[in-house]
């Protein structure tokens, strides 16, 4: 309990911390001036939401294998987690859209990948509910999770691979791309921020998930005297 | 300048988002825990469980998510008040339009909720009119300083979330159970 207090302590400072660098320490944008701010949050959400997929997928493929239900709690756990994280990207990107590109949305190959992964990690949860026997709910949800997955690598290419209305790759974005020194070491510091609190949502959503199972136990338990 | 309005927003609301997410984990485990208790004292006293409540009569308990929005008012009002002490220079060059006076203000009333918050731990009912008043005073500041109404109003928020967060719970309901 202690420990994830402590945790739960320093991802809060550390997204405080990145908000403060978001908005004192990293310099204007020359064309898109304040809005651009937004990047930090939007672009670190958007990694650390696809961290948790591939948590997801990794704990799916492990379940698959291996048929042990703690990676069924960790897949779960994870969906839930970069499913949050993407709907604050899906909102983000449209406040940050709307003063730049005078629109709100448009369907191009980003916009479009990024809705269809909420989508999908939706439909994960969502076939969760409709399964009552733990084993078959497992397995299926895992196939259907690894499935799932293979759209995280499209929304990352999606703006390598295609001409979208969305801009350009800035990190690992080939030549001519990049950020500024100070705006680099406050987005890398975004991102570790958000990666921190994004592993502290798993593992309070992991105990969550630990509890429901010892629930079951015991009532079937009360039952069974 | 020009779309800050807009940037706060995205950040309000995505840590909205993200505290509401963590509230659900928070308040699902709490009754799964007291879910855990109450089978749990059956199984060794071989009573029924509606019989035997999980925690000793006459014990305050305190729901999950009460718990969870008093460390988050702690946690915020701190980094409040070390923010306006240690980055009073950045904040003053961002925002010139900010009164002097105005720093040692934020500095105090983030230091009065850090108090307000401890005493609603400690179940003191007058930590809650404390956050009551340091809103009042903050939404009065707010104003003068030339905040627009509608983000003023927004500030509130915070009193309405605290007064529905004490209404949680059956049993574990707080404000039945402040002094």
């Amino acid at each position: 309990m202690a420990k994830r207090l402590i945790l739960g302590a320093v991802a809060l400072l550390l997204v405080i911390a990145s908000a403060y660098a978001s908005f004192y320490i990293a310099p204007q944008e020359r064309t898109m001036g304040v809005i651009q701010r937004i990047f930090y949050f939007h672009v670190a959400s958007a990694w650390a939401g696809f961290t948790a997929f591939f948590i997801c997928f990794i704990a799916n493929i492990l379940y698959v294998l291996k048929r042990a239900e703690k990676y069924d709690w960790l897949g779960v756990s994870s969906a839930e987690v970069g499913l949050a994280f993407t709907t604050v990207v899906l909102i983000t990107g449209p406040i940050w859209a709307h003063p730049v590109w005078g629109i709100w949305w448009t369907w191009d190959a980003r916009l479009t990948s990024t809705f269809i992964l909420w989508l999908l990690y939706v439909s994960y949860l969502l076939l969760r509910t409709l399964i009552e026997e733990p084993e078959r709910r497992a397995l299926l949800s895992s196939l259907f999770g690894i499935f799932a997955f293979i759209d995280v690598p499209l929304v990352f290419g999606a703006i390598r691979w295609w001409r979208t209305q969305h801009p350009s790759p800035v990190i690992m974005g080939g030549q001519g791309s990049g950020l500024e020194p100070t705006m680099k070491a406050v987005f890398f510091f975004s991102v570790f921020a958000y990666h921190v609190f994004m592993t502290f949502l798993i593992v309070e959503r992991y105990i969550l998930e630990k509890t429901k199972a010892e629930v079951d136990i015991l009532r079937r338990e009360a039952e069974a005297q | 300048m020009k779309n800050l309005d807009s940037v706060f927003a995205a950040y309000l609301i995505g840590w909205g988002i993200f505290f509401l997410f963590y509230l659900t984990i928070a308040k699902r485990t709490s009754d799964l825990r007291a879910e855990v208790d109450r089978l749990k004292v059956p199984l060794l006293t071989k009573e029924p469980a509606s019989q035997t409540p999980g925690q000793p009569a006459g014990q305050k308990q305190r729901d999950g998510c009460l718990t969870a929005y008093l460390i988050f008012m702690i946690v915020i009002n701190s980094a409040t008040a070390l923010l306006y002490l240690v980055g009073s220079d950045a904040i003053r060059r961002e925002s010139p339009n900010m009164p002097g006076w105005a720093f040692p203000v934020l500095i105090v009333l983030g230091i009065f909720n850090l108090v307000c918050a401890v005493a609603l731990f400690k179940w003191k009912k007058w930590g809650f009119w404390g956050f009551v008043a340091s809103a009042a005073v903050a939404f009065c500041l707010n104003l003068y300083v030339g905040v627009q109404i509608g983000f003023a109003i927004f500030g509130l928020l915070g009193v309405a979330i605290l007064y529905g967060v004490l209404q949680l719970g059956k049993e574990k309901k707080a404000w039945p159970q402040l002094d």
